[in-house]
């Protein structure tokens, strides 16, 4: 077997609208830039929403590698040419939310063949603490939770972390605080987060960085441009940009560790 | 067998195992030949990796004079000739011969292959009943376990008991007892579907596995029959009497993996709870004091308040 250089990160929240799709997108961009080929595989199945924020309109999902011959290639569609590619979810869906594991595992093994390329594996999740959610977030080699200064997104963050750490055995976890309001209130949101996660589930999450919660997002969101793009001197491109380099780091730290492994964990259910 | 059609029972779903009808059916050939091929493929691999062969082309290879030769037979009552030739062209079976035992009376296979299956059904299935042993059963379960694990979908098990059975074998003899336990199987074996399964596991000890079933659905489906049992009146030695059973049910969904004893034992105490509350009754296991869903993974109220302040009060 060749040695695997792909590191998987899935983005997760549990709370719908923190933030998840436009950091996933923006992260993605910025390691692009910085000479690391990424795939973004949108797995908010049956609810898609990273085309619209790219301004496209795949013909093609991976909807139909479970019900047709396509080949993942073909499906795979560039954001930024040379090495920044997206895997598009089908919207309106309802049975793909409700994937059971079956048809993970054959998804899993119809887009493995396309991962060696990438240096980085991205999986935007969709909200919630469905089986889909859940699986997803336990194949990849990281997590990366969102949290806003919310207390609705803090306890949505944390019930979904429960449920992976009691239910899955996964027990690590980086986290961003996205849109607040300054690096006081960033502080201590994750300090929140992180004391309830050691106390009650004695598990011991790691402070991944704040995104300032800035107009320029928006903006660029009604723009379906990357925010990195059209305003990569913004406070919250700025704060994307250096979480970018730490995950830069991380997978350089990680590669020896990466090599034996496959780019998503085969899941328990897979070898019957 | 008699076999009312009852609601819960769909037309041309039989839950019924009768010995002969399983084994004529082609669909079962097809299904045995196919994994006999399979077999075969695999140990014709072996072989020719053990022996350092390296023609393992797609070439048949040439009968050898000598070295260790073997048929693999099986009878098929009911099957013709004619019906054969065209299943044989129709599946690619052509390897396989078929010898016409009609009018060979001298040997008797028919016997022998009757007596295999029995001898098959036998070592499953409980004899004053008919269903399955609790052998036969655990392998079942342990079976769609792994099913509903990979599915995520859901099961359900009741393990129904007898009420008061030792008087009835006290009172009117085993004879009678027997009568009862035929009637209480019958009743299983009327309310299930095809892929359900019922055994019994013990001297009045009946099981019921249902694929797909919620334990609330579970539990309407036991009340119906536990009712219609009750309705029943039974004869013995000239005096009528009455029976009832008490059942627990457990239940399994999703990802969680449950094991098959665990299960048993969920629905055991929700008999013995049933038992315990007067007989006569149907009772859903639940994790002590909590609905039927898993607590491990709740958020409870202290921690949220921590989230929120920071602190615990
Ligand atoms: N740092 C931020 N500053 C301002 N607005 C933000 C920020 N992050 C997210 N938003 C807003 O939140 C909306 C939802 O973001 P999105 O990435 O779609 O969330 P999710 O994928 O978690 O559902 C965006 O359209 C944007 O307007
Ligand atoms: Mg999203």
């Amino acid at each position: 077997m060749t040695q695997n250089t792909t590191l998987s990160v899935s983005i997760l929240s549990g709370k719908g609208g923190v933030g998840k799709t436009n950091i996933a997108l923006n992260l993605g961009y910025c390691l692009y830039r910085g000479g690391h080929p990424l795939l973004l595989m949108d797995c908010d199945l049956g609810l898609a929403n990273l085309d619209v924020l790219l301004g496209i309109a795949p013909d093609r999902n991976m909807q139909d590698l479970l019900d047709s011959d396509a080949a993942p290639r073909d499906i795979a569609v560039p954001i930024e040419q040379g090495g920044f590619d997206f895997l598009p979810a089908a919207s309106g869906v309802p049975e793909l939310v409700e994937m059971d594991g079956d048809m993970r595992a054959l998804l899993v093994r119809k887009l493995e063949p396309l991962f060696a390329a990438y240096n980085f594996l991205f999986l935007d999740l969709g909200a919630g603490i469905n089986p889909t959610v859940l699986a997803f977030a336990a194949m990849t080699h990281l997590r990366i939770v969102i949290v806003t200064p919310e207390p609705t997104s803090l306890t949505d963050s944390y019930a979904l972390m429960k449920v992976l750490s009691t239910q899955h055995g996964v027990r690590d976890f980086f986290v961003i605080v996205n849109q607040a309001e300054s690096r006081k209130e960033e502080t201590q949101t994750f300090e929140r987060l992180a004391a309830a996660c050691r106390k009650f589930l004695d598990i011991e999450p790691q402070f991944l960085g704040g995104v300032r919660l800035d107009k320029a997002l928006p903006d660029a969101v009604r723009k379906q441009k990357p925010l990195m793009r059209v305003a990569p001197q913004s406070p919250a491109a700025q704060d994307l940009f250096s979480i970018a380099v730490k995950l830069q780091r991380m997978r350089a730290a990680l590669l020896p560790e990466l090599a034996n492994k496959r780019p998503l964990r085969a899941l328990a259910e897979e070898p019957y | 067998m008699a076999r009312r059609p009852t609601d819960a029972a769909p037309p041309g779903d039989s839950g019924d195992s009768a010995q002969a009808s399983q084994s004529s059916r082609p669909g079962q050939l097809l299904g045995e030949l196919d994994a006999l091929r399979r077999a075969l493929a695999e140990e014709a691999a072996r072989v020719a990796r053990a022996s350092d062969v390296t023609d393992s082309g797609p070439e048949p290879r040439e009968l050898p004079d000598d070295g260790p030769l073997l048929a693999v037979a099986r009878l098929f009552p009911g099957m013709t000739r004619h019906r054969w030739l065209a299943l044989a062209e129709e599946h690619g079976l052509r390897e396989w011969f078929a010898i016409d035992l009609d009018k060979s009376s001298n040997f008797n296979l028919r016997e022998l292959q009757k007596a295999v299956e029995e001898l098959a059904h036998q070592r499953d299935h409980d004899p004053l009943t008919g269903l399955m042993n609790r052998r036969a059963f655990l392998r079942q379960v342990e079976l769609e376990l792994q099913r509903v694990h990979r599915g995520g979908a859901e099961i359900s098990l009741a393990m129904v008991d007898l009420d008061d059975f030792k008087r009835v074998n006290d009172t009117w003899g085993h004879a009678c007892g027997d009568l009862v336990l035929r009637r209480m199987a019958d009743v299983l074996r009327d309310a299930t579907r095809a892929y359900d399964v019922a055994g019994r596991i013990g001297g009045e000890e009946f099981v019921l596995l249902l694929p797909g079933a919620s334990p609330m659905r579970a539990q309407a489906l036991l009340e119906r029959l536990l009712q219609q049992l009750r309705e029943e009146t039974f004869e013995c030695r000239g005096e009528t009497f009455r029976i009832s059973f008490s059942s627990g049910i457990a239940g399994c969904k999703g990802a969680t993996v449950c094991r098959a004893e665990e299960l048993l034992d969920r629905a055991d105490k929700a008999l013995y709870e049933a038992k315990g509350s007067g007989k006569a009754r149907v009772r859903v296991y639940r994790l002590p004091g909590v609905p039927d869903y898993d607590r491990s993974t709740m958020v409870q109220s202290d921690e949220k308040q921590f989230l929120f302040s920071g602190n615990d009060d």
